[in-house]
């Protein structure tokens, strides 16, 4: 298990340098990089713009300016926005509560259905299950989230619902898959020729040697809510992370959106970490999905 | 039950193919001419979807908008899975270092999410550009980041293969290694190569949506499936011109086809 813990840590550091490497390439590189509406000001001097020009480009080359987004992150100062005028650090560190409260809800929501609906769906003929799965998850999976989002405010809900309406026919395919397969196993069969009752069934051999599997879907379901953050955010009007990366997108606010970059990459990653140590908890031999 | 199910999917596929085909069968007007004089007209004989509210035909921007999406969708999944099969391709039959650094790319990829990732790399490039510059960033973007995940899977396969003894046999027998790769494992790659291109279909289809209803995906007056789905943001229409919800229903159909005959190869022996 330590093993484990070691290999996440060390996977988030490195894919986080890496996030934040190439956002810093893509910064410097992208067309305008150091262009801002104060150039187009008339009561502006050539002076007084070209400071700016010169404050703007601070950093200077690629690996100048990852130099100095290191040096910040190493402070705790994670830069300036220059659409919202305010310190990156402040409003990520208002935002995440309400983006972080969304995610872990509707996850935990849209994984609790995904579970459900898998039971009924096993507990179902066979042919009808894998009818019923087909048309449930592939119907809920072809709308676009941001649909879901124009639903949820239509029908005036809380956005984790839309949040968990997204994550549930991810987690429903997952585990109706993993759920049958063990179901169609011959310590199962075994059990019905003993006669065991079918929920005895259900949890004792059915859902307990899969654990590890199920607990994998958490992973899976923190990174589909953080995605599906972004439409449901910004179209419902919730000022968390998600409607910030959009904000950021549309004002073409680079440096917000490198750190979040790094902030998403950590959250999956230590979520995935997180899935990983409870399997090889659950079962130390494996040591864990990689 | 499960073969009327394929065969409605195959119906919607096979009509909405025959939009991106032949637009002019399903509609005489032009996605982009405004009527004035009919600004959110109702269905009706002239206009059987009714106008929107700069006075186009419904109709015209759903089948030329069902076009521009399906189109460069599959021209996006078509891009994804050439690189995946190069990336893992090359990482499978190598190995070592190269594979290393092939699934660290690829962790990185998918380590973010699939929405943000597009969002954000769709903003580091120039918003304000002509309507056919922007449907093509979408969905060149669409076909360089959506390789990470098919390119896993094909990885696998190759090492797989390379270490199955049919190669092996052939190593003995002195091929070499670039026919080796070239007749023995790519032609045993071909089923997942084509199994990811179905995958990434539906994925990019909803992905051009999420972008278009955010503002960051195809422009104006250029019609797709995603920026036909903007008009909804003001939830009124919903219930004053219900019709405007049909580009949703379509986006909706198409997607769930996608996925039944996707899932239905999958099934297959």
């Amino acid at each position: 298990m330590l093993g484990v813990l070691v290999r996440g840590f060390s996977r988030i550091v490195l894919i986080s340098m890496l996030a934040g490497l190439i956002g810093s390439v893509f910064v410097r590189l992208g067309p305008g990089f150091g262009a801002s509406a104060e150039d187009l000001d008339p009561r502006l001097s050539d002076a007084t713009r070209a400071a700016i020009q010169r404050s703007n480009r601070a950093g200077g080359d690629v690996a100048g300016y990852y130099a100095q987004w290191l040096r910040g992150l190493v402070r705790g100062d994670l830069g300036f926005s220059p659409s919202l005028k305010r310190p990156i650090a402040d409003l990520l560190r208002e935002r995440a509560g309400v983006t972080a409260a969304e995610v872990a809800a509707g996850a935990a929501l849209g994984v609790a259905a995904g579970f459900s609906l898998a039971v009924v769906i096993l507990s179902c003929p066979r042919a009808l299950a894998s009818l019923l799965c087909g048309l449930g998850s592939s119907a809920a999976l072809s709308v676009p989230a941001a649909v879901i989002a124009l639903l949820c405010l239509w029908l005036d809900a809380n956005p984790l619902w839309a949040v968990a309406a997204a994550v549930m026919p991810h987690t429903l395919q997952y585990l109706t898959g993993v759920l049958s397969a063990s179901a169609a196993s011959d310590h199962v069969l075994a059990a019905r020729a003993r006669g065991l009752g079918s929920s005895r069934i259900l949890f004792r051999h059915v859902v307990t040697p899969v654990a590890g599997e199920l607990t994998a879907v958490a992973g899976m379901a923190v990174s589909i809510a953080l995605g599906a953050s972004i439409p449901i955010e910004a179209i419902c009007s919730r000022a968390g992370i998600g409607q910030l990366v959009w904000q950021a997108a549309l004002a073409r606010d680079l440096p917000v959106l490198v750190n979040v970059t790094v902030l998403l990459a950590i959250v999956t990653i230590g979520a995935n970490t997180f899935t990983d140590v409870v399997i090889a908890a659950l079962n130390p031999v494996r040591g864990g999905i990689r | 039950m499960t073969r009327v199910l394929t065969a409605v999917a195959w119906m919607v596929l096979l009509l909405t193919a025959l939009a991106c085909v032949a637009p002019a069968l399903l509609t005489r007007s032009s996605c982009d001419q405004q009527q004035r004089d009919f600004i959110n007209a109702a269905p009706g004989a002239r206009f059987p979807l009714g106008t929107d509210d700069l006075g186009r035909d419904r109709l015209a921007r759903l089948v030329y908008g069902a076009r521009t999406s399906l189109l460069l969708a599959c021209a996006a999944a078509l891009l994804a899975t050439a690189i995946a099969a190069v990336v893992g391709g090359i990482a499978g039959w190598l190995g070592g270092g190269v594979e290393k650094a092939a699934l660290w790319g690829t962790d990185l990829f998918v380590s973010l999410p699939w929405l943000f990732l597009l969002l954000t790399v769709r903003a580091l490039l120039p918003l304000d550009v002509s309507p056919g510059v922007s449907a093509v960033i979408t969905f060149l973007l669409l076909g360089l980041l959506g390789w990470a995940a098919p390119a896993r899977v094909v990885r696998s396969r190759v090492r797989s293969l390379a270490t199955s003894d049919f190669v092996l046999q052939a190593r003995a027998c002195g091929l070499p290694g670039a026919r080796l790769f070239l007749r023995h494992i790519l032609p045993n790659v071909r089923p997942v190569l084509l199994a990811q291109f179905f995958v990434s279909l539906p994925l990019f289809v909803l992905s051009e949506a999420n972008l278009g209803v955010l503002g960051l995906g195809v422009s104006e007056p250029l019609p797709s499936l995603g920026s036909l789905l903007r008009e909804l943001q003001d939830y009124s229409v919903l219930s004053s011109r219900p019709w405007a919800l049909l580009p949703a229903i379509l986006l909706t159909g198409v997607v769930a086809s996608l996925y039944v005959l996707a899932s239905r190869r999958e099934a297959q022996p």
